[in-house]
């Protein structure tokens, strides 16, 4: 009971406001927990690994393995799900291809004048604006000593997250993401790892490959736009929420979508814009959830808007209701 | 009587107190053989000594009374008050949740999964589950910062599900 008194305590803590008496502690453990956000971005790009990771939202526990490697012609990956229908997902550079056997579809993300995959990295010092950023303990995962990083949102536009890096290689080994109630909304966590050496460039081949005569195949055939000189804009975005790229795409079977990513460099928020259709007309409008992503879709002047992303509800909302279309004349 | 043997685990009450309180916790059949347990319960479950067997029906009770307590925690002043007015089940699913939180303070690992589920299922009940929009969350993915995982990790957010939803 003292324990639970204890922990009650330090979770009340961990939420209340700033002591000033805390604040230079707080300041090193700041910039070192940046630090240690840089080491990630390093070692994510420069890493050769394979592993076995678990993802985990609700009762929905799913084991995947992911190899890793860098070599003369870039980065390729290759992520496997290992429990329940198999699917496939390989990255090579910019490109990505989500291998789905039972449905025999292969969907083929690519941009076409293509952008640094995974373009969204943060600015340590933008974040700290939105985030109290901290070090944590440090802990030991997938047999590797890890140190905990702590992102507490200042408000409750965002999530918060904690992540545990490999003391080592730098590499994040885990990911905890938080909503406004400070429930885990989902987590990654490598069970098994190995960092470095070499890896055979079969490990990142697709078994389907070359299998795939009778595949029906989706490709994203994204191409940078400028939707906003078309009249669509995004009204209200939550604070330290920015633009980061401005797509035509093809999602699932429709073509020509309009895309808009917004982020404050850990959360990320996409904005479709599509023409009504009978497909689309079907969309259950308003505020739905699907896993760890917060869904709002509305109609606006014959098109509709479907806004999704990581973040909460409230987020959505505002950045959905702040859509508008302002035709030229 | 729960709020002053909450108090003497605490250590908040004197000597005296205490050998009142324990003298009425001899005399008080009922409150022995439920409350007591349950308190034993909530230091095993944070010490990770709880069994499998326990957290089947734990999960059973909270199943027939959906208590929604999940923001509770937050405020430690008011923490005693909403403690004793909750029933037994409900305050498993507390502390589970509460011992999740607090996990990195341990090292268990079982636990953190039934305190996420618990909380989980309390939490998603007010908003409906999207339909149809897998493909745009799967084409969101490329776009999710490093928060989560860096490269294609978070693609299996989504792959499994559009498996599974066609």
């Amino acid at each position: 009971m003292r324990a639970l008194v204890v922990v009650a305590a330090a979770v009340a803590a961990s939420s209340a406001t700033y002591h000033p008496t805390a604040a230079l502690a707080a300041q090193e453990s700041s910039a070192d927990a940046v630090m240690w956000l840089q080491r990630i971005y390093t070692a994510s790009d420069r890493l050769n690994y394979t592993g076995i990771f678990v993802y985990q939202r609700g009762d929905q526990v799913k084991t995947s393995s992911i190899v890793h490697l860098v070599d003369s012609q870039g980065v390729h990956e290759r992520l496997e799900t290992l429990d329940g229908a198999p699917s496939e997902v390989l990255r090579s550079n910019e490109e990505v291809k989500c291998y789905l056997p039972q449905t025999m579809t292969l969907k083929i993300d690519r941009q076409i004048g293509s952008r640094p995959f995974m373009g969204i990295r943060a600015d340590p010092q933008e974040l700290a604006k939105y985030y109290h950023i901290r070090k944590g303990e440090t802990e030991r995962i997938a047999g590797l000593e890890c140190q905990a990083i702590i992102f507490e949102p200042k408000d409750n536009m965002r999530y918060g997250h904690k992540l545990w890096v490999d003391v080592n290689s730098g590499m994040q080994l885990k990911a905890k993401t938080f909503d406004e109630n400070h429930e885990l909304v989902e987590q990654f966590t490598f069970t098994q790892i190995q960092v470095g050496g070499r890896i055979d460039k079969e490990l990142v081949r697709s078994r389907y490959a070359g299998k795939g005569r009778d595949w029906r195949i989706e490709r994203s055939g994204m191409v940078a736009a400028d939707l906003a000189s078309n009249g669509w804009l995004l009204g209200s975005l939550p604070p330290g929420y920015e633009k980061v790229t401005e797509l035509k795409r093809n999602v699932g079977a429709t073509a020509d979508v309009g895309h808009i990513v917004v982020s404050d460099g850990l959360a990320a928020v996409s904005v479709f814009i599509e023409p009504l259709t009978d497909k689309v007309t079907q969309a259950p409008l308003g505020l739905s959830r699907q896993g760890a992503a917060n869904v709002y879709i509305k109609r606006l002047a014959n098109h509709l808007v479907t806004v999704v992303g990581e973040v909460p509800a409230d987020s959505v909302k505002l950045i959905a209701n702040g859509v508008e279309f302002h035709p030229r004349q | 009587m729960k709020e002053q043997v909450s108090a003497m685990v605490d250590g908040e009450l004197t000597d005296h107190e205490c050998e009142d309180c324990v003298q009425r916790i001899r005399e008080d059949r009922d409150f022995r053989e439920e409350t007591w347990e349950v308190y034993h319960l909530i230091g095993d479950t944070l010490r990770g000594l709880i069994a499998p067997p326990v957290v089947a029906r734990v999960r059973a009770k909270l199943a027939q009374e959906p208590v929604v307590l999940a923001a509770r925690f937050a405020k430690p002043s008011t923490h005693r008050a909403a403690w004793v007015a909750l029933s037994a089940a409900a305050s498993i699913a507390a502390v589970a949740l509460v011992g999740w939180m607090a996990l990195p303070l341990f090292s268990g690992s079982s636990q953190q999964w039934v305190g996420t589920k618990v909380a989980e299922s309390q939490q998603r009940t007010a908003v409906p589950r999207a339909q149809g929009v897998d493909d745009y969350l799967l084409a969101h993915q490329r776009f999710t910062p490093s928060s989560a995982m860096s490269g294609i990790a978070p693609y299996v957010r989504t792959v499994s599900e559009e498996n599974q939803s066609r």
